[in-house]
């Protein structure tokens, strides 16, 4: 008899869950939610039943929590078609963008990233740029990275820092993953006089886990990923890595950039794209953009998210201004010493 | 030379590891640095293919050292071994082109009448066959793309 | 914190909606771990969407009880068919297997079951009470100790397994050899690409242990002679969970110390269950007093792999609640959804958000119960597939085993990687060339490079700087020590033969 009860159960379960999922891959509701009107031109576009969106960077970081948002918002904008992120990553993002490059253009992938696709090919891990893809939008900005350094090394500011490393010169070390953003950053450090010492940490996790674990002294992360540990006094924040200012003051942070602490060569703008293959259908492009930007700039839980867990503010771009910021971060990429070895 | 058949394929066997590291390590030395902090990516390839043919090194002469049974026969089925692995290259060349569930369907029966024996070769058995070979492409497509949303290769049947 | 946050967290969980949506899990979860190619990976990133919309403790109890129904499901295929389920269950097929071959298939389906749900109830109750210090010391442990430990890993399994040495090492090199193709981590570089634009990704996990063991199992069937006289083995009459009293007071050390592998493993960040279930079989073996009998069917082998396997989930979840580092590729997705619902694990989290995070434990305390209860009801059901004859059985597996062979990547390379390496593990059996060091060596491939070069960047260049750590240097050396035994052993086996 229980045995019965058991399995008509599992019945009911395994179709109520069928069912569930049924409904979850068919975004049949239209985005009733928040008052966003759909997209016009996404009706006269022959999108495919699947999106893969590639992100390159594991799962749980800042890039994938980007990404997995909008997924989940563009299904429910654009009906009919299903958006799944898939992480590919590996060799500073190169493995995955490298993927979409050379994807179908039918409109099933696509690639969401960040400058560190620049970073890339600054430092020869991979041969090419935007022009191999067919660019869609920069769908947000980061604030930037902070640097942060273990407490118990009692430094607690940027200009201590800089008298330490020049008094101990390569004694310090920082994590970095070779040919990505935090290595550009790293580059421009030393460029700017901080005598470290940098070691490839791989991604975010991985560095994270280093400091913590106390085998490198300094990294850059987001905010959001170390808050909890700058809240405890365990990492001392030096500096933003982005263009301005970090400030949120119901949670009494407060860090400045590089910039604005007179070392003007270390910064880099962080924003983050959507691109797709080469030779995707420009309608198909065009339509996507306009259901990222209507997601950005009018979706009010969409902004509330981003704020609350990486203080993100809503930032939009289209295909051609896109292109023109990253093409400024271009110029500046190739001005620093990205490739050969770092010796302490 | 007397050698049973079971140690001269073991002979045989042991010599195309031993081949492949050698094709593998040439391969390595043209492996570049690449951008790095450290090692670059040419020292695992060439630290492990080199591995690799000490090893297999010691595989062979141990194998020199066995004993030998001397049978001669071989204990193997080959048309259907070949047969197998036709069918199974067909079916994945076809997978592009037909779709998954056309080209399982198509392989699914012809596995299956191949791999029966003779005894069950029944017509209530080839029915079941056919049934099973049709139902369970679609039933697997419809449970793994429709309710959970993955991707199995399409093609021009059913799409 | 204070215990009533504590108890009242631990009770949000138990509740109808709430342990719904773990039963729901836990079926998903077993559907997507019993079928070879498909992973408790996968489950819970296709599952991750319609959690959004749940609130996070729901959403993320869902999640676990995905992960715990996929880790313990490998064993119902690996166990009937020989095939694992999940590269968590490939060391369940060494003794399983056997098992189902002699009539006991209802016997060990049960220890396995019984020994995952003890392993995920060991591994709950080191998440709970000890969770914060042992993240801080699995932190310690830098490339120089995880190069160490998974050179220990591969070396053991290397001399271990399989008739002689040289075979096991040799599957250990092929391991990582064929983890090294494709274009590298490090530096960016192709290797062993032979000019070709798909061998860029080199080869994937799942499809390489699809073809060594579901795929070279079709070709064995080809290559058979099968005697159609010989009758279908019949299931024999399994009592209570399979195991007796007496048995469980036998086995309680192998099961204690499959645990805490499992713990252990799971604990360190990248490295996880796929890893201890082979790691504890093979400590068990070398631990045990009858080692000769591993591989024939005893539920030795079973017990250290299934309660491993398990342990490690708890040990994953440990540093990502406590440190927000993950510990493995499903509590990245963990972590990722618990940030979408607006938490952001770190070591506040348990300050913060207290009750949420002891109402995460309750899911998964009531997702373990539930998977026990789930599975046992389903043995009979299992081993109904025993019945069905292998001319019919196989070729439909093979059909399923397509779906997360293309399912992970959707390349058709990767399905030609399946057949490719099934063609090898039809001659890795044939040559009794044993296919666990093979598997070991390409999960753990990627991972010995990257930390021998990072190791090495750490200490200039110096290898002997690798042995200023003292758990580095032991692990090492008990490496180099194992497979000098070893070959000491079989060499003084041989030499006895001859006179």
């Amino acid at each position: 008899m229980f045995k019965k009860v058991v399995s008509l159960i599992m019945v009911a379960a395994i179709t109520a869950s069928l069912a569930a999922c049924g409904n979850a891959t068919k975004s049949t509701e239209s985005a009733g939610s928040n008052g966003i009107e759909q997209a016009g031109a996404s009706t006269d576009v022959k999108w495919p039943k699947n999106v893969e969106i590639v992100v390159p960077a594991g799962a749980g970081g800042d890039t994938d929590f980007n990404a997995r948002l909008f997924a989940d918002k563009l299904g429910k904008k654009i009906s009919g078609v299903n958006f799944v992120v898939s992480n590919v990553n590996g060799n500073g993002g190169a493995t995955g963008t490298r993927q979409v490059k050379n994807a179908k253009n039918d409109g099933s992938s696509v690639v969401f990233y960040h400058t560190a696709l620049l970073v890339n090919k600054a430092s020869k891990a991979t041969d090419y740029g935007f022009e191999s893809f067919e660019f869609a939008c920069i769908a947000a900005q980061n604030v930037g990275n902070v640097l942060t350094i273990r407490s118990n090394l009692d430094i607690k500011s940027l200009d201590e820092l800089k008298k330490y490393t020049e008094e101990h010169p390569g004694e310090l070390k920082m994590a970095a993953q070779t040919g990505a953003t935090s290595y550009a950053v790293a580059m421009q450090m030393k460029n700017a006089g901080f005598n470290i010492n940098v070691v490839d940490a791989g991604s975010a996790a991985d560095r994270l886990a280093a400091i913590v674990g106390g085998h490198v002294d300094l990294i850059l992360s987001a905010y959001g990923s170390v808050k909890d540990y700058i809240q405890q006094g365990e990492l001392i924040p030096l500096a933003m890595d982005g263009e301005n200012d970090l400030v949120v003051d119901d949670q009494q942070i407060d860090v400045k950039a590089f910039k604005n602490q007179g070392f003007e060569n270390v910064t880099l703008p962080f924003y983050y794209f959507f691109a797709f293959p080469k030779g995707t259908d420009t309608n198909l492009v065009n339509a996507f953009d306009e259901a990222v930007s209507d997601i950005v700039n009018n979706d009010t839980e969409y902004q509330q998210k981003i704020y609350d867990s990486y203080y993100q503010k809503p930032f939009f771009q289209n295909a051609e201004d896109g292109l023109k910021t990253y093409s400024e971060i271009d110029e500046m990429l190739s001005k620093i010493d990205l490739t050969g070895k770092v010796s302490g | 030379m007397d050698m049973g058949i079971k140690k001269r394929t073991e002979l045989i066997f042991d010599v195309v590891c031993l081949l492949a590291g050698v094709v593998l390590f040439v391969n390595a030395l043209s492996i570049d640095t690449g951008t790095t902090m450290g090692q670059g990516a040419d020292f695992m390839p060439k630290l492990c293919t080199l591995l690799w043919i000490v090893v297999s090194v010691g595989q062979l002469l141990h194998t020199l050292k066995t004993e030998d049974d001397h049978e001669k026969k071989l204990d193997i089925n080959l048309r259907s071994f070949f047969s197998t692995i036709v069918l199974l290259l067909a079916y994945i060349l076809l997978l592009p082109i037909l779709g998954f569930i056309a080209s399982s369907m198509v392989y699914l029966i012809a596995q299956m009448l191949l791999f029966v024996p003779t005894v069950y070769r029944t017509r209530k058995n080839i029915i079941l066959f056919i049934v099973l070979a049709l139902i369970v492409p679609i039933a697997t497509y419809f449970l793994f793309v429709n309710a959970f949303g993955l991707l199995l290769p399409s093609g021009i049947i059913f799409g | 914190m204070s215990s009533s946050v504590a108890i009242a967290g631990l009770l949000s969980s138990i509740n109808p909606f709430t342990i719904l949506l773990c039963a729901l899990g836990v079926i998903i979860g077993i559907i997507f771990g019993s079928i070879p190619g498909l992973t408790s990976t996968m489950a819970v990133a296709l599952c991750l969407p319609i959690t959004y919309g749940m609130g996070a403790l729901n959403g993320i109890a869902m999640l676990i009880a995905l992960y715990v129904g996929g880790t313990s499901g490998g064993l119902i295929s690996a166990i009937l068919l020989k095939i694992p389920g999940t590269p968590s269950s490939v060391a369940t097929t060494f003794d399983g297997a056997p098992m189902a071959e002699h009539g006991q298939a209802g016997k060990a389906l049960g220890v396995g079951i019984l020994y995952s749900f003890l392993g995920t109830v060991i591994s709950i109750v080191a998440l709970i009470f000890i969770a914060p210090q042992l993240a801080r010391v699995a932190l310690k442990f830098g490339p120089q100790e995880y190069f160490a430990i998974c050179l220990f890993a591969l070396t053991m399994i290397g001399s271990m397994a399989g008739d002689n040495i040289w075979k096991g090492l040799f599957a250990g090199i092929m391991g990582i050899t064929f983890s090294l193709f494709g274009i590298s981590d490090v530096g960016g570089i192709a290797r062993f690409t032979f000019g070709s634009a798909s061998m860029e990704n080199g080869f994937s996990q799942l499809p390489l242990m699809i073809g060594l063991f579901a795929v070279s199992e079709v070709i064995m069937i080809g290559a058979e002679t099968i005697d159609p006289s010989k009758p279908i083995i019949k299931d024999a009459e399994m009592h209570g969970f399979g195991v007796s009293m007496a048995e469980f007071k036998d086995q309680f050390v192998n099961f204690i110390r499959s645990a805490l592998i499992g713990i252990g493993i799971g604990i360190l960040p990248g490295i996880g269950g796929a890893t201890s279930n082979i790691l504890a079989y093979t400590v068990a073996r070398q631990q045990s007093k009858h080692p000769e009998k591993f591989g024939t069917g005893i539920i030795d082998g079973l017990i250290a792999s299934e309660t491993s396997n398990n342990a490690a989930i708890g040990g994953a979840l440990i540093p990502m609640l406590t440190l927000g580092i993950p510990g493995d590729t499903v509590t990245a997705i963990l972590l990722g959804g618990l940030t979408l619902h607006g938490i952001t694990p770190g070591p506040m989290l348990f300050q913060n958000s207290g009750e949420l995070v002891y109402g995460v434990f309750g899911a998964f305390i009531v997702s373990t119960i539930l998977m026990l209860i789930i599975e046992y009801s389903g043995i009979k059901v299992f081993t109904k597939v025993l019945a069905v004859p292998k001319y019919i059985l196989l070729p439909v597996v093979l059909v399923l085993c397509i779906v997360g062979t293309y399912g992970t990547n959707h390349l058709i390379f990767d399905v030609w990687t399946a057949i490719g390496f099934g063609i090898l593990g039809y001659f890795m059996s044939t040559h009794h060339i044993p296919k666990a060091p093979m598997i070991l060596g390409f999960v753990l491939g990627g991972i010995v490079e990257t930390n021998l070069v990072r190791g090495l960047m750490y200490c200039d260049g110096n290898f002997l700087g690798f042995f200023k750590s003292p758990i580095a240097a032991v692990f090492i050396l008990v490496s180099v020590v194992v497979v000098i035994m070893t070959a000491w052993k079989e060499f003084k086996k041989s030499s006895k033969a001859k006179v």
